[in-house]
């Protein structure tokens, strides 16, 4: 049996979903919301120390490195391959995995917190916040969580954020112009990986992600919202982020 | 044919260089002065646009960020694959891998480049160095270094590097306890990442890293230091000589 813990079906959630729905493989959906803290309660805890979502369960395996999942799930179950088998198309789909990982992901998740995810918490009972604070087990995350929660980013950060979001679109609109998906000629993981981050991009960034400047991501976006799979994932979502999703889909006529 | 764009045989680039020669694979070693900002050139910035060492170009592909190359390696040349190659084991791999850089990477830099570079860097001509750095046309790496060239880091990012070194060394510690290497049994590219960016820390941070402290992995570095790939690959040593060299690292996560 396999069971997935996860939040929305968005950024490092998002990326085992879509790739357990593309593989074919049955799972057990645990919804853990993340707004909610479940992730620092003491019964995840026991399942993954570090408070992390996502955390997949199969036959006693426990993985918590969401990028990293998705090999697993390829290597493990029957089904369409998720990694091309040339040896540079998957180094290609690790790199294009680490970049949105390390320089994109991180700005626009603080862009996130700060315009959408923030206001949302905040309307929690404030001790309550306080004490789920409390609860996160290591040092860093409960400084990044406090930053996250009460909206402490600096004018720097968040410009710093904004010159690296847009930055990493043109970066990215280079690559996927030179070729149908992340890896090469076949669709793989690097799509999905890349997807969880940028599926919102054209209602989220509008201003830098659009027909006239970046018609390559546009087009890979279409090719990905028209994958059942991809579509079938966002019905796992609770909250107005999967709904986004649908907005996309209607603004790209998919 | 394999050319290896590298710096001297430490940190990521020693990554790359030791998996290379593990393998028994020859290369060309093209020699990347990063003291000298060769890697902002525009030849080098044509193979990386983001001005990184190690580059590996194997049959005209170009192919960079040191882990994903030992990756690559072990996909590349399966016949020595020094990796696992079952599921959990090669997610296992991948996990250290991205543990190791996001731990240590960033932090030994910091600290090395404190405690090591800055004060050689003080010695140099300080305006031809201000010049230069402000002509680093990447934006992050100008930052990083007008940073690390100017007052160095605060104390805050040294202490946090610190914590996070104690924290890896811990684990790699903990991990030897059970077992001769890093993934158990066999001896692999986890084994020589974490190698390549912790093997100077009994020299940097003698109270962290000592036998009494860290036992097996005092030992576990000697181990992997007395290998004959090991050997030949330090031996490489440039125009740095035989001193511990450090240089403004990747960056430590926005998110602290």
């Amino acid at each position: 049996m396999l069971e997935l813990y996860h939040w929305e079906p968005n950024a490092n959630s998002g990326k085992p979903i879509m790739a357990l729905k593309e593989k074919g493989v049955e799972f057990v959906s645990r919804y853990t919301d993340m707004l909610n803290f479940d992730q620092h309660k003491p019964e995840y805890l026991k399942i993954n120390a570090a408070g992390t979502i996502p955390t997949v369960v199969h036959d006693g395996v426990v993985l918590t490195e969401s990028s990293q999942m998705g090999e697993y799930v390829d290597a493990t179950f029957a089904g369409p391959p998720l990694r091309p088998d040339n040896p540079v198309e998957r180094w290609r789909m690790r790199w294009w995995t680490k970049f949105f990982d390390t320089f994109f992901g991180p700005s626009l998740s603080m862009i996130g917190w700060n315009i959408f995810v923030g206001p949302m918490v905040r309307q929690k009972d404030p001790e309550e916040l306080r004490q789920a604070i409390e609860r996160i087990p290591l040092k860093e995350r409960r400084e990044a969580w406090s930053t996250a929660i009460y909206n402490r980013f600096t004018v720097e950060q968040l410009a710093e954020s904004r010159r690296r979001v847009e930055y990493g679109i043109r970066v990215f609109e280079d690559g996927i112009k030179a070729r149908p998906y992340v890896a090469g000629p076949t669709f793989s993981l690097g799509d999905i990986n890349v997807f969880c981050m940028a599926y919102a991009l054209p209602v989220m960034q509008p201003e830098n992600v659009n027909e006239e400047k970046t018609p390559g991501i546009m087009a890979w976006l279409r090719r990905l919202y028209a994958r059942p799979a991809i579509l079938e994932s966002f019905k796992l979502g609770r909250t107005p982020m999967a709904q986004r999703a649908i907005e996309v889909a209607n603004k790209l006529a998919v | 044919m394999l050319d290896l764009y590298h710096w001297e045989p430490n940190a990521n680039s020693a990554k790359v260089m030791i998996g290379l020669a593990e393998k028994g694979l020859e290369f060309r070693s093209q020699y990347v002065d990063l003291l000298q900002f060769e890697q902002y050139l525009p030849g080098f910035l044509a193979l990386n646009p983001f001005g990184q060492v190690p580059v590996l170009v194997h049959n005209g592909e170009v192919i960079t960020e040191s882990s994903l190359i030992l990756e690559y390696l072990a996909e590349a040349f399966p016949a020595q694959r020094l990796a696992p190659t079952d599921p959990k084991g090669w997610y296992d791999a991948q996990a250290w891998g991205k543990y190791v850089d996001y731990n240590l990477g960033p932090s030994v830099s910091s600290i090395g480049w404190h405690q090591v570079m800055a004060p050689v860097m003080k010695n140099r001509d300080q305006n031809k160095l201000r010049e230069a750095v402000n002509r680093i046309p990447i934006w992050e790496r100008k930052a990083a270094w007008m940073t690390a060239t100017g007052e160095s880091y605060p104390e805050e990012q040294l202490a946090n590097s610190r914590r996070k070194i104690e924290l890896a060394v811990k684990r790699i510690e903990e991990t030897l306890r059970r077992s001769s290497w890093l993934l158990g049994a066999d001896y692999s590219i986890v084994d020589i990442g974490a190698f390549a960016l912790s093997c100077t820390l009994p020299r940097l941070l003698p109270d962290v890293v000592n036998a009494k402290s860290a036992p097996k992995m005092m030992d576990w570095l000697a181990r992997i230091n007395a290998r004959p790939a090991v050997r030949k690959i330090l031996a490489m040593r440039g125009k740095a000589g035989y001193q511990d060299v450090y240089a403004p690292g990747p960056e430590h996560s926005r998110w602290g």
